[in-house]
C-alpha cells in the first residue's frame, strides 16, 4: 500500500483527467470517484494558486493579517471548498450554546471526585485558577497580559468577598473566561473549510513573505504534494471516519506537523479534523491568522491550574462526542530530543474514552471512538537546533516553551521551504492502525480485536451493574493501557530517514571511539579529534540496514521502498546533501576519506529518531 | 442461590483448593474446575483433595466444575491457579469464552518457561480482559487451610479487581493488603522461590542460622535490584509478597522449593529429584528464567547464578560456596563507596 511521490500538476489540459493535486494518489485509488465539479474546482484552486493569481492571493492575506476585512479570502475558497461530499454532515454548533453546555458539564465534573478520590472545594479550586494565573502572568508582557491581570484581580476580589453561595457563580465566570480563549474565533462555518485552506495556506505563505521571489524562484510550485508521502492505513483511516469519531495521535517535532497533517487529511480525502493549537503557534502572525480559522482552538500550556485543564479535556469531549474528528499531539510538545514519544499526555487521550462513555449512557446509534497513531518523518526539521538545544539546556529540568525558535522567524521559514522543495520527499506520513479507547486493534469495520484477533465487545469494559458508568480510576488505567498501545505504535510506524541513519552511526561511533566521555563531554568534542573514516562508517550503516530490514520484517519498523533499496554510499550521500543544506551548521561533512563531524547536538538530534531498537551495540561492532 | 454469579477457581492443586475452600469460608460458594476428572470426583464426593492437602477436610460450599467454558461464562471473578507451565493454555482456552468485564486474578508464582513472561502479561495477551490483578504472599496452603491467621497482597493497576479480592475473601482469618505494582509483586513471588532453594540447600548442607540468614538478607537484595530493573518498586520487596513470602518459605520444610534445595544438599541431582515429585517447585523453571534475563540485563545476581549452575550444569556445590564467599569486598549498599573501595 503505497502511495506513491506524485509528480508536479500536469501541465497539458489533455493530462489532467485526475483531480489534478495528487494524480498519484489518485492512481493508487486513494481518492474515490467524484462529481466533475470536483474536477473544475480543483482546477480553479490551481488556478487560484498559479501564475497571476498569486500576487493577488498574497495581497489579500496581507490585507487579512493587517485586520482588513476577510470577505475576499473567503469568497474565492468557499468555492473551492464546496467540491467534496463530506460523509458525514457535521452538526452546526453555536458557539454560545457550547459555551454553556459546557459549563453546566464542567460545573458537575469538577465537583466529582478526581481519580484519587478527592473533591476539590469550590472555593480551592478558584484560589488555584487566580493563583496560578497570576503567577503566569507575572512572566509574561502585552495588551493582553494587561486585560487577564484585571480580569483575575477582579476574580481574586469577587473571591474574598464571595458568600458560599455566590462561588458557582464565580467558577463560571472564570470557566467562561478560559472557553472563550479557548475558542478564539472558532467557528463550526470556517471549520468545515478548514482542511480545504490548508493546501493553499504553505504557498500562500511563502507568497506572503516574498511574493516576488517566490514566483521567481519557483514557477512550477502548485504544491507541497511532492515532497510529502503518505503510507499505511489510510483506507482503513477514511473507512472509520464514516462509522465513528476518529482522534488522530501523531508523533510531534515541529510546528509544520500541524499544517502537514491539514494537508495530507486533504489529500486522503477526509473531512475536517478539529485541532488544539499550542498558543504559541497564534504568536507568529501569520499562523494566527490561519489558526483562528482553521478548525483549531487555542490550547496554553503554560497554564496549569486543574480548572484549566479540566476545562480543555471537557471541550475537547464535548466536541469528539458531537462527532468532530479531532487531531491532537498526545506527546504534548515537540519531542525535543528528537526521539520519539515514549511518554504520552494522558490527559486529552483518555477524552476518546469519556466521550465513549457519554455516548454509551445516551444512546447514540454508532459510539465509536478510533484512535488513530501516525508518524511523521522530517528528512530535516527546521527546529532542530533549538529544539536540541533546548533539551540539552533543560535535560534533568523541567522543560519551558521556547520563546524565540526558528518558527518564529519568517526568514527562516522561507529558507527551510526553498531548499526542501530541492529535496526528495521531505516529509513522510504513516497511518497506523486504528485502536479502541481501550488501546484494541479495530477492523476497518469498526470492530475490536483482542490480540488473538478475537472480537471484543468493549462496551463491557465500561460496564458497572449492567450500566456504562465512568469510573475515573479505571478510566485512567485504560487511557494508560492505550498509551502504551499508541507509543508502540509509533515505533512500528516509524520511518527511518538517510539523515537519522547516518547521524546514528556517525554519532555512536564517536561514542565507541571516546568510551570515557559522557553525553555533554561528547558534544563538546574537537571536530577534528573525532574524525571516522568513511569505510567503518559505511560499514556501521551496512550493519544498521541489515537489523532495519529485520525489524521491517517483523513489523517493529517501516523502510519505504526507497530507503531499503539505496545502498550505504546512497545513504550516506543523500544524508550529506540534506545535511548541508538548511542547517546553520552542517551536522557532518565529508572531508577526503573522512567523515567530519561539524555540529554534534545535530547529530545527536538526529540519531536520537532510532533509539529503542538496541541498534546501537551493532554499530559499536559488539556483538 | 442457583442464579447468584458464583466466584470461579481455575487449577485444584493445593493453592487452587485452599483459594477455593476460604472463599467457601467467607461465603462465596466457588466453582472449581481441575483438568484431572478424578480430583473433582473426589472433591465433589469425599471432600477431600488427598494428593495435595492430605486429609484436610474441604469445605462443602465447593463446587467441582468439570466444563471450563461452563465455568468462564458464569463467573464474573475467577481465580487462575495453574502452574506456570500450562497456564498460557488454559489462558488462551479461557480467551475465547470471557469477556471484558470480567475480573481475572492469578494466584501464580513462577515465570513462563521460555518467553520467561510474567503470568500477568500471558493474561492480557490471551484474553480480552484488562482487570487483572495478581495474589501473593507468605501463603502455606496447609496452615491456611487449618484455618490459621494470615495475610497476602492483592495487587492490580485497577483499584476495582483489588476491592473485588479484598471483599471476596478477607476474613479473620486472613487479611489482604491491596497494592498497585502488578510487576513487583509478581516478580517477588516468583524470585524468593530461588532463594528457598537456596535456603534449603543451606540448611541441607548443615549450615546454622548465621549462614541462612546471610543467604535470604543478600538473596533479597538481587531480588530487588532484578525487580527495580523491571520497573518494580523497591518497597514491594520488604512487604508481605517479598520478605514476608521468603520468610515463610525458606523456614518451612512444607515448601516444596525448600525441599528441593535440601535434596539437592543430601547429594541427588535435578533429574532424581523431579521424578520423584508430585508437586511442581516453581523455584526451578524460575531459576533458569531469571538466570538468563539477569544475564541479557547485565544484573548481578551471584546467588541465582550460583543456583543455576547447581541445577543445570551439576557444578559442585562447595566450589560454588567457595566462589561466592570469595567475591569482591563491597559496601553493603552503597554504590559509590563500593567503588572507592577498590
Amino acid at each position: 500500500m503505497w502511495a506513491l511521490k506524485t509528480t508536479n500538476a500536469p501541465r497539458n489540459p489533455a493530462d489532467m483527467k485526475t483531480p489534478g493535486l495528487a494524480p498519484g494518489l489518485w492512481r493508487q485509488g486513494y481518492f474515490q470517484p467524484v462529481t466533475p465539479s470536483y474536477f473544475h474546482q480543483s482546477r480553479l484552486l490551481l488556478a487560484v494558486m498559479r501564475g497571476n493569481e498569486m500576487s493577488r492571493m498574497s495581497r489579500r492575506i496581507w490585507n487579512a493579517c493587517a485586520g482588513f476585512t476577510t470577505n475576499a479570502w473567503y469568497v474565492p475558497m468557499t468555492a473551492i471548498a464546496g467540491h467534496r461530499e463530506l460523509p458525514q454532515p457535521l452538526p452546526m454548533v453555536n458557539r454560545e450554546k457550547v459555551i454553556r453546555e459546557l459549563i453546566i458539564r464542567l460545573l458537575q465534573a469538577l465537583t466529582e471526585p478526581g481519580p484519587d478520590g478527592s473533591v476539590m472545594p469550590l472555593d480551592l479550586l478558584i484560589n488555584d485558577a487566580i493563583y496560578h494565573e497570576r503567577k503566569r502572568l507575572e512572566r509574561e508582557n502585552g495588551v493582553v497580559r494587561k486585560r487577564e491581570l484585571v480580569f483575575w484581580r477582579e476574580a481574586n476580589h469577587a473571591l474574598l468577598e464571595a458568600a458560599p453561595e455566590q462561588l458557582p457563580a464565580l467558577l463560571e465566570r472564570i470557566i467562561r473566561q478560559h472557553l472563550e480563549e479557548i475558542l478564539g474565533n472558532f467557528d463550526p462555518r470556517v471549520y468545515e473549510l478548514s482542511t480545504h485552506l490548508v493546501p493553499a495556506l504553505l504557498t500562500l505563505l511563502l507568497n506572503a513573505l516574498s511574493p516576488a521571489r517566490l514566483v521567481r524562484s519557483l514557477p512550477s510550485l502548485t504544491t507541497i504534494s511532492h515532497n510529502l508521502i503518505i503510507r499505511g492505513e489510510v483506507d482503513q483511516l477514511r473507512a472509520l471516519s464514516q462509522r465513528g469519531t476518529v482522534l488522530l495521535v501523531p508523533t510531534h517535532v515541529s510546528n509544520l506537523d500541524s499544517v502537514a497533517m491539514g494537508y495530507a487529511l486533504y489529500l486522503m480525502g477526509l473531512p475536517p479534523f478539529l485541532y488544539g493549537a499550542g498558543i504559541n503557534l497564534f504568536t507568529n502572525s501569520i499562523m494566527s491568522f490561519f489558526m483562528n480559522n482553521l478548525g483549531a482552538y487555542k490550547v496554553d500550556r503554560k497554564k496549569q491550574d486543574r480548572l484549566y485543564k479540566t476545562t480543555l479535556k471537557e471541550f475537547s469531549a464535548y466536541m469528539v462526542e458531537n462527532g468532530y474528528h479531532s487531531l491532537f499531539f498526545p506527546g504534548g510538545t515537540r519531542s525535543r530530543s528528537g526521539e520519539l514519544e515514549q511518554s504520552l499526555k494522558l490527559g486529552l487521550l483518555g477524552t476518546g474514552l469519556e466521550a465513549f462513555i457519554n455516548n454509551l449512557k445516551s444512546g447514540k446509534p454508532d459510539p465509536r471512538i478510533f484512535i488513530v497513531p501516525c508518524t511523521l518523518s522530517y528528512q530535516l526539521v527546521l527546529e532542530a537546533e533549538s529544539l536540541i538545544t533546548n533539551f540539552l539546556e533543560s535535560a534533568g529540568g523541567s522543560k519551558f516553551v521556547i520563546p524565540d525558535d526558528e518558527f518564529e522567524k519568517p526568514s527562516r521559514w522561507l529558507s527551510f521551504f526553498l531548499r526542501a522543495m530541492d529535496m526528495d520527499s521531505t516529509l513522510m506520513i504513516n497511518i497506523a492502525p486504528a485502536l479502541d479507547p481501550f488501546g484494541n486493534r479495530v477492523t476497518a469495520d469498526g470492530l475490536s480485536l483482542d490480540n488473538r484477533g478475537r472480537q471484543v465487545d468493549i462496551t463491557r469494559y465500561v460496564l458497572k451493574d449492567g450500566t456504562p458508568n465512568h469510573d475515573a480510576q479505571r478510566d485512567c488505567e485504560y487511557t494508560h493501557q492505550l498509551g502504551e498501545a499508541v507509543v508502540a505504535a509509533y515505533h512500528c510506524w516509524n520511518s527511518p530517514r538517510s539523515t537519522h541513519i547516518a547521524a546514528l552511526a556517525m554519532f555512536e561511533l564517536i561514542r565507541a571511539a571516546m568510551p570515557d566521555a559522557d553525553l555533554f563531554r561528547l558534544l563538546r568534542v574537537a571536530p577534528e579529534s573525532s574524525e571516522i573514516g568513511i569505510a567503518p562508517l559505511l560499514q556501521a550503516i551496512s550493519r544498521t540496514m541489515t537489523k532495519l530490514k529485520e525489524l521491517r520484517d517483523a513489523g517493529r519498523i517501516q523502510l519505504s521502498p526507497r530507503i531499503s533499496a539505496m545502498t550505504e554510499k546512497e545513504i550516506v550521500e543523500e544524508a550529506l546533501d540534506s545535511f548541508s543544506h538548511y542547517h546553520q551548521r552542517p551536522a557532518m561533512i565529508k572531508r577526503e576519506e573522512w567523515m567530519v563531524p561539524r555540529d554534534m547536538k545535530l547529530l545527536y538530534y538526529y540519531a536520537n529518531r532510532l533509539r529503542n531498537y538496541g541498534l546501537e551495540p551493532l554499530i559499536r561492532g559488539e556483538a | 442461590m442457583a442464579n447468584r454469579p458464583r466466584v470461579g477457581v481455575v487449577g485444584a492443586g493445593s493453592w487452587g483448593t485452599t483459594i477455593a475452600h476460604m472463599l467457601a469460608v467467607t461465603g462465596h460458594p466457588p466453582l472449581l474446575w481441575a483438568r484431572d476428572r478424578r480430583l473433582l470426583t473426589e472433591i465433589s464426593t469425599q471432600r477431600t483433595n488427598r494428593q495435595y492437602l492430605d486429609d484436610a477436610p474441604l469445605h462443602p460450599d465447593i463446587t467441582a466444575e468439570p466444563d471450563l467454558e461452563r465455568l468462564t461464562r458464569s463467573c464474573p471473578v475467577i481465580f487462575l491457579v495453574v502452574p506456570s507451565t500450562g497456564f498460557r493454555d488454559v489462558a488462551a482456552r479461557m480467551g475465547d469464552w470471557l469477556q471484558g468485564d470480567q475480573i481475572l486474578i492469578h494466584a501464580v508464582k513462577g515465570l513462563e518457561r521460555d518467553t520467561f513472561k510474567r503470568m500477568s502479561v500471558i493474561l492480557r495477551e490471551e484474553t480480552c480482559c484488562r482487570k487483572i490483578g495478581v495474589l501473593s504472599g507468605p501463603n502455606l496452603a496447609r496452615e491456611l487451610i487449618a484455618g490459621q491467621p494470615g495475610a497476602t497482597v492483592i495487587a492490580s493497576r485497577f483499584g476495582e479487581v483489588v476491592a473485588a479480592g479484598r471483599d471476596l475473601l478477607m476474613s479473620l482469618h486472613l487479611r489482604i493488603y491491596g497494592s498497585r505494582d502488578v510487576t513487583g509483586v509478581e516478580l517477588a513471588g516468583a524470585l524468593k522461590n530461588v532463594i528457598a532453594l537456596a535456603a534449603g540447600f543451606v540448611n541441607g548442607s548443615g549450615f546454622g542460622d548465621n549462614t541462612k540468614a546471610m543467604l535470604l538478607t543478600r538473596g533479597m537484595v538481587e531480588v530487588t535490584r532484578f525487580g527495580t530493573a523491571h520497573g518494580a518498586l523497591p518497597d514491594t520487596f520488604q512487604g508481605l509478597a517479598g520478605m514476608g513470602d521468603m520468610m515463610a518459605t525458606c523456614a518451612s520444610p512444607l515448601s516444596r522449593n525448600y525441599n528441593v534445595g535440601w535434596r539437592l544438599a543430601k547429594g541427588e541431582n535435578w533429574g532424581q529429584i523431579k521424578r520423584s515429585m508430585t508437586m511442581i517447585a516453581e523455584g526451578v523453571n524460575t531459576t533458569r528464567a531469571v538466570y538468563f534475563m539477569a544475564k541479557s540485563l547485565d544484573i548481578d545476581m551471584p546467588i541465582t547464578a550460583a543456583m543455576y549452575r547447581l541445577l543445570f550444569t551439576r557444578a559442585h556445590p562447595a566450589t560454588l560456596l567457595r566462589e561466592l564467599m570469595a567475591r569482591k569486598a563491597k559496601y553493603e549498599t552503597d554504590p559509590c563507596a563500593e567503588q572507592s573501595l577498590i
